[in-house]
């Protein structure tokens, strides 16, 4: 199926672009490539979960979380002298061992999972808006509470920050 | 998209490589009638200010200047593509596509006709809002890219006043939305039809979705960046902004992406608020199908192409904003209207039983 094989390909094009986002020493090629590893999600989230989900990954993530990245770096206008040196090697052997064992662990967690037929999983709009306002309502005005709580915390900080 | 599959498939070619044959083709077709629309636009536009300053505009290449935008595209693939030594040379060279890209993917899920949309898909209101979300990070990293003051400075500027925007302006769209019940913009604009005529339109539905089309179109020309909210490229400040140091073609996408943004913010007025291929006495009247197709695709084309000219027209006649006034309009003045707005029309919706107000009237 033409579809699956665009799915891998959007797969393999996301784990190498979050490599890359990570690797890279400039933080504006991390963003760019965290922006294509968005892009990428989006598309497999289309394909494979439902197009509404993909749409909202990309407007939130790719739209706007992107911009904000971007604008935070650019205001902060890094040059290569500000990064200071780069890591020592004892740091960089360790960090490879951490990586090895994150894989190994996520390969032992997902060996058995075989993922659900494509068609089974489309999901529509209204399907997720009943799921968010009649099976999970409580989770979700949690959650925006929580996410107002956070607002109106970061306002105050920023307020003090000033005053000072 | 999937008649051209399946004509592709009658002709013998696996379903496979007919998608991937159908999709290239289509992308081609719009591309064509993309540069061919931002071609005449900036020839009608320079027109436009031309009439309004009381000049004559262009007027050498063709007769009455018919042919200028020839004259400039050819000019544009010609001149000398330059990067600065200073700049980020990667980024400097992606930045262009993302705008291009993003304001060129929308055109493929536009409601042309009667049941037919280029690619037909069920979100298809969502995914436009998506995918010209890409022009942000282009002109951002453009603006970062050039390593120029001016640029960085157009750059942050536009990453404001976009996100800024695109609230007001999503908030806005959700109105039609809330009362057609669906984000397929194809039902959208069926919706729209039957007795009634232009009443049927979602502006007249009901008061709230009258003020959200005006909601819309002001947010939408800040996210275009035009005048009256054209910080971005303010020349008298910034000089041209993100893209100062950009020439030839790379400057031409910008521009390029700058006149699609325009079409697709009308088009999707037109399709969301009056009625897209909608007309009265179309329906009665023209019996034969291919006939209908084509007045129904004339209809839409000319109600985007009329609002179009209605943003050139802002254009040329009001002054820009100020920052702090660009920045005071979109959040404490147009987002709590159209909060404001989204909630009554929900009101409405639930109170009457999603009837406008033509149906209210007559029964």
């Amino acid at each position: 199926m033409i579809v699956e094989w665009v799915i891998r390909a959007l797969g393999i094009i996301a784990v190498l672009s979050a490599l890359v986002a990570i690797t890279r020493r400039n933080p504006i090629y991390s963003a760019v490539f965290l922006g294509l590893n968005f892009l990428c999600l989006g598309g497999i989230f289309t394909f494979y979960v439902s197009p509404f989900v993909g749409a909202v990954q990309i407007i939130v993530y790719a739209g706007a979380i992107l911009v904000l990245f971007v604008l935070a770096i650019m205001i902060l206008n890094l040059r290569d002298e500000d990064l200071g040196p780069s890591r020592r090697t004892v740091v960089k052997f360790f960090a490879v061992i951490a990586a090895i064992g994150v894989v190994w662990l996520i390969i032992t967690i997902t060996a058995g999972f075989v993922p659900p037929g494509r068609e089974a999983g489309t999901i529509s709009a209204a399907q997720v808006g009943r799921a968010l306002l009649e099976a999970h309502v409580v989770a979700f005005e949690v959650i925006s509470v929580l996410l107002i709580t956070a607002v109106v915390g970061a306002v105050v900080l920023a307020k003090k920050r000033m005053e000072v | 998209m999937d008649q051209l599959t399946k004509l592709f498939y009658s002709l013998g070619l696996s379903p496979y490589y007919g998608i991937f044959v159908a999709a290239f083709l289509l992308a081609v077709i719009i591309l064509a009638f993309a540069l061919l629309y931002e071609g005449v636009a900036t020839y009608v536009e320079r027109k436009v200010a031309g009439d309004i300053q009381s000049r004559i505009g262009p007027n050498r290449v063709g007769p009455y200047g018919t042919l200028q935008w020839l004259a400039d595209g050819v000019k544009l693939f010609l001149k000398e593509d330059f990067i600065p030594a200073q700049a980020d040379k990667l980024i400097f060279r992606i930045a262009p596509y993302f705008v291009f890209v993003g304001s060129f993917l929308p055109f493929a899920a536009l409601p042309l006709w009667d049941r037919f949309v280029p690619v037909p898909m069920n979100i298809g209101l969502l995914y436009i809002i998506a995918v010209t979300a890409m022009v942000t990070p282009g002109i951002v990293l453009a603006g970062w890219g050039s390593n120029n003051k001016w640029a960085l400075l157009g750059g942050m500027r536009s990453a404001a006043q976009l996100i800024s925007y695109e609230v007001p302006n999503a908030v806005a769209l959700l109105i039609p939305v809330l009362i057609a019940g669906t984000l397929n913009l194809d039902e959208i604009v069926r919706a729209q039809g039957g007795g009634g005529g232009i009443l049927r339109w979602f502006i007249f539905h009901d008061p709230f979705s009258f003020m959200a089309f005006f909601i819309f179109f002001t947010a939408g020309l800040a996210e275009c960046n035009r005048t009256p909210f054209d910080l971005p490229e303010a020349e008298s400040e910034l000089v041209a902004g993100y893209s100062v140091e950009y020439s030839a073609i790379r400057y031409a996408f910008f521009y390029m992406g700058e006149y699609g943004d325009m079409f697709i913010i009308s088009a999707m007025a037109s399709a969301a608020f009056l009625g897209g291929w909608q007309l009265p006495l179309i329906d009665p009247l023209v019996k034969i199908g291919w006939l209908k197709a084509v007045l129904q695709l004339g209809i839409f084309l000319t109600k985007t192409l009329l609002l179009v000219l209605v943003m050139m027209w802002i254009r040329w006649t009001f002054p820009r904003l100020r920052v702090d006034q660009l920045m005071e309009l979109s959040w404490k003045r147009l987002l709590p209207i159209a909060l404001f707005l989204l909630m009554g029309a929900a009101l409405w919706t639930v109170v009457f039983h999603g009837k406008g107000i033509y149906d209210l009237i007559v029964g």
